[in-house]
C-alpha cells in the first residue's frame, strides 16, 4: 500500500491525554454502485471508523471522547450550540491556511505535500471556545475523517487478464480505489491548531488498515511535548 | 390611558433589545428526534412500511427514494444550520396555525423549521418538514406573503410532488430516452415541473382565499422574488466615516473605477459614467440616488448560485431530489431584456425559435422560474373570484418587524460562521445605520474584519471563499474596497476600529483580545502583550483569560 503522508505540529503545545473527536466523518465514493448504496455503506463505515478510532487512541494512551449526534440525548443541545461550530472552524481553519482537509479528486491527491514539518506558525480560531475545556477537562478537540473513491476495475487489467490469464489473475483482487485520513486537532485554550495530518493510500478504508493509520496519528500527537 | 400607554410601549420594549445588544439565537430545550436519528435506520424502516404509503415504485426504486432523502435531510439537521424552539420557528409555525385552523390534521402531519441559510428560499420535503431560511423571511412585507409561501410549500407536500417528480425521473429513466443527454433528460422533466409549481401556487391560492390573510399578497409574495438578492436590496456605506486609514487617501481614491465588462455590462446611459468614487464613498441610499448609479466596472458582478444546502460539501447525487424550493428568480429579467431587444436580423420564426429555447435555458438555470406567468395565472383567480378583502398582518405588525430584524441580525451570525468574513461585515456595519450604539454589531463588524485581515494573505487577497449570495453592486464595490487596501492598511485598518469600538464600548473583551492578537500579527510583540496584559487585569474572569496569560507567557 502506497502511503503519502503530510503532517504538522506545534512543538510548543503541552502534552495530549485526553482529546474529544467531534463527528468523526467517512465518505466512500464507490462509482460502482447507486447513490442510496453509498450513503448506506458510508455510514455503516462510520461505524467501523468511531470504533477503531476509539481503540486506537487508547493503545496510544489518549483518553478518547468521542462525539456524534446519534449518540446525543434529548438534552444535549451544546453539541448543536457549540462543538458544530467549533468542527467548521477546525476544518475551516485548515483550509483556508492551505491544507487540502477536504474531499479528493486524484489530482488533489497528487498536490499533497508528503513531508513532515513543524508550524511556523500554527493556524488560529478563535477563542470563543476556551470554557469548554473546562465542560470536557481538556482543552484539545479534533476532527477526523476518512473520504474514498473507489472506481471499476481498470480496462487494461481485463486486457491482462485475456492475454496472461493465470499470472494476472492477482489483479482482479487488487481494488482500485484511493483514500484519504485527515486530522486536525486544536487546543481551545490557546485558539491554536496543535497537529493536523491527511495520509493518503491506494486502497479501500477498511477494518484492516485504518488500525494502523489512526494508531499512528494518536501516537504522532501522544509525542507532542512542550519544550 | 394605560391602554394607549401599552400600545405604545410594547412594540418599543420588543426593540430594545437592538439598540443596545444582541445576543445570537441558540438551540434551546430537548433536541428534537429529528436532529439525532439515524438516517439509514429511518430509511429502512421506511422501506418494511413501504406498502402502507401506496408509492407505486419497485422495492429497489423505494429504497432509493428513502434513502437519499433522508440522508440529505439528516445532513441539514446535524449541519447545526436548523433552528429549533426559538422565536423564529415559533413565528412562523403561528402563521401556519392560522393558515390551518380548519385543517388541525395537515397541521400536526407537517413540521416547520426555520434555518440559519441566508439564501432566499424555502423547501418542501415529503415526510411534511418546511424550511424556511432567515434569508427569504428577511426580505418579506407582510405576515401574508409569508402565508403564500407557507401555503404553497404546504401544498407541495398535500400534492406529493417530490414522489411525482420521482416517478417521472424513474419513467424517463425506464423509457431509455436520452439516457446520454443530461440536457434532454431536464427538458423532459421540466414540463412536469412547471405544473407541479403552478398547482403549487393555484392549491396555495385557495389556503390563502379561505384564511383571514390578504389574498392580494400573494401577488407580491411572488413579485418580491424577482428582486431579492438585486440592487434595490443593498446600501452603499460611507467608508470614510467609518474606516481612518492614516496610509490612504480617501480623496484620492478611485476604487474599482475601471471599464465596465462587456459580458456584464449593467450600465445605463451618462448616468452609469457618472458613478464615481464619491457615490459610494459617501455612502448614498440606492433610494437616495440613481438606481443604475451604483454599477461599477470592475467590481465583480459574478452571480453565485448558492444551493439550498449550502453548508454540505457535495453535489452527491439526489442530494436535492426531494425538496420543492421557492427561491429566489434570478435571471428572468436579463432573459427578457435580451430577448426583447433582439437583433432585428433573424426571420420571426426563429426569433420565437431562440426565445422558446431561451426561456426553456432559463427554466433550466433557475431553481423556481416563470414568475411572469405566475403572477398573471394568480392575478386571473383574483379578478374572477373577486375576493373580500383580507389582512396583511394577522398577529401583530410590529411583530412581524421583530421578526425581520432578528433574521437581519442572524445573517450577520451565519455569514461569520460560514467564513464570509467580508459579507458579514458588511451586513453588521449596514445595520450599524440603523443601530449606532449596539455592542454585537460592532463587535461582530471588528471580528468579521479582523479575521478577513489574518486570512486574507492565504485567500490571494480577492478572497475565494463563499461569500453568500450575489446581493447586488453596493457590495461588489465594498469588496473591491478591500481588496484595493494592502496587507498592511488593512491591518492599519482594523486596528483603528478595535481601539475605537474598544473605547465606545469599554466592557467588550473580545475587542481587546482581537487587539493583542492583531498587534501581535503586525510584530508589535510589546504592544501585543500589553493588551493582554489590560485584558487580564480588567477581565479576571473573562471567557478569553486563559488565552490572555497563555500568550502572557
Amino acid at each position: 500500500m502506497n502511503i503519502q503522508k503530510s503532517e504538522a505540529y506545534n512543538s510548543k503545545a503541552p502534552k495530549v491525554e485526553k482529546i474529544v473527536s467531534i463527528e468523526p466523518s467517512v465518505g466512500l465514493s464507490d462509482v460502482r454502485k447507486r447513490a442510496e448504496n453509498r450513503y448506506l455503506i458510508s455510514d455503516k463505515s462510520e461505524k467501523v471508523f468511531n470504533k477503531v478510532l476509539a481503540q486506537s487512541a487508547k493503545r496510544a494512551g489518549i483518553e478518547m471522547v468521542l462525539l456524534d449526534a446519534e449518540s446525543l440525548t434529548s438534552d444535549d443541545v451544546l453539541y448543536f450550540n457549540e462543538l458544530l461550530p467549533l468542527r467548521t472552524q477546525i476544518l475551516g481553519s485548515n483550509f483556508l491556511k492551505e491544507v487540502e482537509i477536504k474531499r479528493p479528486s486524484s489530482s488533489s491527491l497528487e498536490a499533497l505535500v508528503p513531508t513532515h514539518r513543524v508550524f511556523e506558525e500554527a493556524p488560529n480560531i478563535s477563542s470563543q471556545w476556551s470554557h469548554l475545556a473546562n465542560v470536557y477537562g481538556t482543552p484539545y478537540f479534533a476532527v477526523h475523517g476518512v473520504y474514498s473513491e473507489i472506481r471499476p476495475t481498470e480496462a487494461y487489467v481485463w486486457l491482462f487478464l485475456c492475454v496472461f490469464p493465470p499470472a494476472t489473475l492477482i489483479y482482479l483482487f487488487d481494488v482500485n480505489a484511493e483514500s484519504v485520513f485527515y486530522t486536525a486537532v486544536v487546543d481551545v485554550t490557546s485558539g491554536e491548531v496543535v497537529y493536523r495530518e491527511i495520509r493518503s493510500f491506494s486502497d479501500k478504508p477498511t477494518r484492516h488498515n485504518l488500525p494502523s493509520i489512526t494508531y499512528d496519528s494518536f501516537a504522532v500527537l501522544k509525542k507532542i511535548r512542550k519544550k | 390611558m394605560l391602554l394607549l400607554l401599552a400600545t405604545w410601549t410594547l412594540p418599543n420594549a420588543s426593540f430594545a433589545q437592538f439598540s443596545k445588544n444582541y445576543t445570537p439565537i441558540k438551540l434551546s430545550g430537548d433536541v428534537p428526534i429529528e436532529f439525532r436519528q439515524s438516517a439509514r435506520d429511518l430509511s429502512l424502516k421506511e422501506l418494511e412500511e413501504r406498502d402502507k404509503k401506496q408509492l407505486k415504485l419497485s422495492r429497489k426504486e423505494s429504497k432509493e427514494y428513502f434513502t437519499l432523502s433522508n440522508y440529505a435531510q439528516n445532513r441539514l439537521f446535524r449541519s447545526g444550520i436548523v433552528y429549533h424552539n426559538d422565536e423564529l420557528t415559533e413565528y412562523v409555525n403561528s402563521v401556519a396555525q392560522i393558515l390551518l385552523v380548519n385543517d388541525p390534521k395537515l397541521k400536526q402531519e407537517l413540521k416547520i423549521f426555520v434555518t440559519r441559510s441566508t439564501f432566499p428560499n424555502a423547501s418542501s420535503w415529503r415526510n411534511g418538514c418546511i424550511f424556511f431560511n432567515i434569508g427569504l423571511i428577511k426580505y418579506l412585507d407582510s405576515e401574508a406573503q409569508l402565508a403564500f409561501i407557507l401555503a404553497h410549500e404546504i401544498t407541495h407536500y398535500v400534492r406529493r410532488h417530490s414522489l411525482l417528480k420521482f416517478r417521472n425521473e424513474k419513467s424517463i429513466e425506464r423509457q431509455g430516452v436520452f439516457r446520454h443527454d443530461e440536457v434532454e433528460q431536464m427538458l423532459a422533466s421540466m414540463k412536469y415541473s412547471r405544473e407541479r409549481e403552478l398547482e403549487a401556487d393555484l392549491d396555495g391560492m385557495e389556503m390563502l382565499l379561505t384564511s383571514p390573510y390578504d389574498p392580494v399578497e400573494a401577488i407580491s409574495a411572488l413579485e418580491l422574488l424577482r428582486t431579492v438578492g438585486k440592487d434595490t436590496n443593498t446600501v452603499n456605506l460611507d467608508l470614510t466615516s467609518i474606516f481612518r486609514i492614516d496610509s490612504l487617501d480617501f480623496d484620492s481614491l478611485d476604487i474599482c473605477q475601471t471599464e465596465p465588462e462587456e459580458e456584464e455590462e449593467v450600465a445605463f446611459g451618462e448616468e452609469a459614467k457618472t458613478t464615481s468614487k464619491a457615490y459610494y464613498l459617501t455612502g448614498l441610499d440606492n433610494d437616495e440616488s440613481p438606481q443604475d448609479s451604483t454599477v461599477s466596472g470592475s467590481a465583480k458582478l459574478e452571480k453565485k448560485n448558492v444551493g439550498f444546502i449550502e453548508e454540505g460539501e457535495g453535489e452527491e447525487e439526489g442530494d436535492q431530489e426531494e425538496e420543492e424550493e421557492m427561491p429566489a428568480e434570478e435571471e428572468e429579467e436579463e432573459e427578457e431584456e435580451e430577448t426583447e431587444e433582439g437583433t432585428g436580423e433573424e426571420p420571426e420564426a426563429d426569433q420565437e425559435e431562440i426565445a422558446e429555447e431561451e426561456e426553456d435555458l432559463t427554466y433550466l438555470l433557475s431553481t423556481h422560474p416563470a414568475i411572469k406567468e405566475r403572477v398573471a395565472v394568480i392575478q386571473e383567480i383574483l379578478d374572477s373570484r373577486k375576493p373580500r378583502p383580507g389582512q396583511k398582518f394577522l398577529l401583530d405588525a410590529a411583530k412581524f418587524e421583530r421578526i425581520k430584524l432578528l433574521t437581519r441580525f442572524e445573517s450577520v451570525q451565519y455569514y461569520y460562521r460560514v467564513f464570509s468574513y467580508r459579507r458579514a461585515a458588511y451586513e453588521a456595519l449596514v445595520l450599524m445605520r440603523e443601530f449606532p450604539n449596539n455592542q454585537y454589531l460592532h463587535l461582530m463588524a471588528a471580528k468579521s474584519l479582523y479575521w478577513y485581515a489574518y486570512y486574507r494573505d492565504d485567500w490571494g487577497g480577492s478572497g475565494n471563499l463563499e461569500e453568500g449570495e450575489y446581493a447586488g453592486p453596493a457590495i461588489d464595490h465594498w469588496y473591491c474596497f478591500l481588496d484595493y487596501l494592502d496587507q498592511d492598511q488593512t491591518q492599519e485598518m482594523v486596528l483603528n476600529l478595535l481601539e475605537d469600538y474598544g473605547k465606545q464600548f469599554p466592557d467588550e473583551d473580545e475587542l481587546l483580545i482581537l487587539k493583542g492578537r492583531l498587534l501581535r500579527q503586525m510584530d508589535q510583540k510589546k504592544a501585543s502583550k500589553e493588551a493582554f496584559r489590560a485584558y487580564v487585569d480588567r477581565f479576571p474572569k473573562g471567557a478569553h483569560v486563559e488565552f490572555a496569560k497563555r500568550q502572557l507567557k
